[in-house]
């Protein structure tokens, strides 16, 4: 009876579904800039989305079925990964770098730590044949899906035929977070005049101006280039970040700069999560002096007393985006997989 | 074995002829050279914009989309232009690799498809060129090499322009010889390239010298 009951249910839903491979309207704040990512060519539309959000739940990406892209981006924490400073992939093999959080990534030219990846729609391939992370190879999930009729009947939905291949698959994912947008923090509410800071935020708003906002730079809280940001290296990783991949010592120890939004969500911080508070992160700034080889916006000195510490991260809150750690369009597809150990994790 | 001509079809054909000491290729074949036994496992390229020329004159443009040639595939060695004979040409054109603007496109299809194993994964960009096999002097585990040619940003962008010479005839054969670049880089030295390097680049341009029609 039950199965019966389910069969009726995904097919009324693979119905809706199809009725709606229709255009998904990204909506954005006004005062962002204009997305890198070409949505003219590849406009997001609801099928896809809604294939992507299955795949980046399903721990079918992965070797043994263990461990989904979630297990590593939750929505809850604005899809990074706070348990550990380092993510954990299959087999709990230890990484080397902190999972960054997922949002505004139409924004971003390139993605990764050390901008090694540089386009939205390969990204996936990283992540799904790393050795310690889902250890797969996309040859092979591609024949793991073939064999499902979930994703059959999703692939129709988004593509129009049910020929699953492998840049299908990554545009879909790739559509998935695109759609993951924040833009509705107490600062942008604030922008479009819905809401006002306190006093304590106006004044951590100014020192954020005068000292973060060169790299961190509103209203994306990122310029999404790359700098050295004075952190020392740690010799049990010995990670020097862009270098490593364009081979160039000028890049040496450079790495993207990440958003500031959503950072209560997203501890710990730093590419290799050395920071657990917004506290240490701002000791360390201000604990920069000429002796650190930072990159040029930080070479004048930081100084902040203890009262203009506490407002600069009163502002930082003002960048937290409740809305978009519990949107329901964000979060485990219900509807389409079941709840498995990999998912929980 | 010669490259033979399409003998039923009208059109022409660009054939592309893999050799190793002078004969067809084989794959899983041991092949002596010198004090070395040598044994092709893998062998992948990407040719695109292939286009027959007059004296630098375009005639007539083959094939613009990415081709893979795979050696484990006798099917992709051969492109058949559907165009008639009795054109006049005295030059073949044609890219080996992927040029930097498809390399930032994000997921591809066709054979630019992801599971076709020429994309690096935990950097981006295309594999132009991919041969893999064993050299009984490799000193590498399970005396093992891989030659992954890539790489599309300065200064390591590596994929060619190549230009032949050749005869107007219906079928155009396009030699490679696999063991005189295998002697350039030398398995028992240089047995593994992964990313895009100064070595990388390098290899390709030899590479790039190697083809030729007979
Ligand atoms: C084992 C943990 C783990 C898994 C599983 C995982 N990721 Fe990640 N993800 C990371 C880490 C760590 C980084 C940073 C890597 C780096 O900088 O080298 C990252 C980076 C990213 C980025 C780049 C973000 C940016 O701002 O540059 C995206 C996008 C992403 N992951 C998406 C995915 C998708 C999609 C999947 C599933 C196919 C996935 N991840 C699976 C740990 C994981
Ligand atoms: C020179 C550019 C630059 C300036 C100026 C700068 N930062 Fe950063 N910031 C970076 C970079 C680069 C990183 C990433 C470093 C890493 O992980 O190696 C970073 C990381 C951070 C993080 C961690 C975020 C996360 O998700 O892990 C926080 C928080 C932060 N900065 C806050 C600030 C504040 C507050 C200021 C002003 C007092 C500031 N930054 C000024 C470049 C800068």
């Amino acid at each position: 009876m039950k199965g019966i009951k389910t069969i009726i249910v995904l097919s009324a839903l693979a119905l809706l579904a199809f009725a709606s491979a229709t255009e998904y309207p990204i909506s954005y704040p006004k005062n962002f800039p204009a997305p890198q990512y070409n949505f003219k060519n590849n406009p997001l539309n609801n099928a896809s989305i809604t294939l992507g959000r299955a795949l980046f739940y399903d721990p079918i990406l992965s070797k043994d079925n263990s461990i989904s892209c979630a297990s590593c981006h939750s929505p809850y924490n604005a899809f990074a990964h706070t348990d550990h400073q380092i993510s954990h992939g299959i087999n709990d093999q230890i990484g080397s770098r902190n999972a960054p959080a997922l949002f505004n990534l139409a924004w971003q030219k390139s993605f990764m730590w050390d901008g090694a990846i540089n386009h939205i729609e390969v990204q996936a391939l990283a992540p799904m044949s790393h050795p310690k992370e889902m250890a797969e190879t996309i040859e092979h999930v591609v024949e793991k899906l073939k064999n499902k009729g979930l994703y059959k009947r999703l692939f129709v939905n988004a593509y129009r035929d049910s020929m699953i291949t492998g840049a299908r698959l990554l545009k879909a994912l790739a559509q998935f977070q695109l759609s993951l947008i924040s833009g509705n923090t107490k600062y942008d509410q604030v922008k479009n005049g819905q809401n006002s800071f306190t006093v304590q935020e106006q004044n951590g708003y100014q020192l954020f101006l005068k000292n973060c906002n060169s790299c961190h730079r509103e209203p994306l809280f990122s310029t999404y280039a790359f700098a050295n940001n004075g952190l020392s290296v740690d010799t049990t990783l010995n990670d020097f970040g862009k270098g490593a991949i364009s081979k160039r010592s000028a890049d040496s120890l450079l790495f993207k700069i990440p958003s500031l939004r959503n950072l209560n969500y997203s501890p710990p911080y730093m590419h290799d999560g050395r920071f657990r508070t917004l506290n240490q992160v701002i000791k360390h700034y201000i604990s920069l002096d000429s002796s650190q080889v930072v990159s040029e916006n930080l070479r004048q000195k930081i100084k902040l007393n203890a009262n203009e510490q506490i407002d600069l991260i009163a502002f930082l809150l003002a960048l937290n985006d409740s809305s978009f750690v519990s949107k329901p369009d964000f979060s485990f597809p219900k509807f389409l997989l079941p709840q498995s150990e990999g998912n929980k994790k | 074995m010669a490259c033979t001509s399409n003998i039923l079809g009208q059109s022409i054909v660009v054939r592309f002829q893999i050799e190793f000491q002078n004969q067809a290729l084989s794959l899983q074949k041991n092949y002596v050279v010198g004090a070395d036994t040598i044994n092709i496992e893998k062998l992948k390229f990407y040719v695109s914009n292939i286009a027959l020329y007059q004296n630098d004159q375009l005639v007539k443009p083959i094939n613009k989309a990415f081709h893979l040639v795979d050696l484990e595939d006798s099917t992709s060695l051969g492109l058949d232009s559907k165009i008639n004979t009795g054109l006049v040409f005295n030059q073949i054109k044609f890219t080996l690799g992927i040029d930097s603007v498809t390399q930032v496109s994000g997921a591809l299809g066709g054979d630019l498809d992801p599971t076709k194993g020429m994309y690096w994964t935990w950097q981006s960009g295309y594999i132009n060129f991919k041969l893999e096999g064993t050299a009984s002097n490799c000193p590498s585990r399970n005396h093992h090499f891989q030659y992954h040619l890539g790489g599309y940003q300065y200064p390591f962008a590596c994929w060619q322009d190549i230009v032949l010479i050749v005869p107007s005839a219906k079928t155009i054969c396009i030699k490679l010889p696999i063991d005189e670049f295998l002697a350039f880089v030398q398995p028992q030295k240089n047995y593994e390239i992964m990313s895009p390097s100064n070595k990388t680049v390098e290899y390709a341009n030899y590479l790039s010298t190697l083809f030729s029609a007979p």
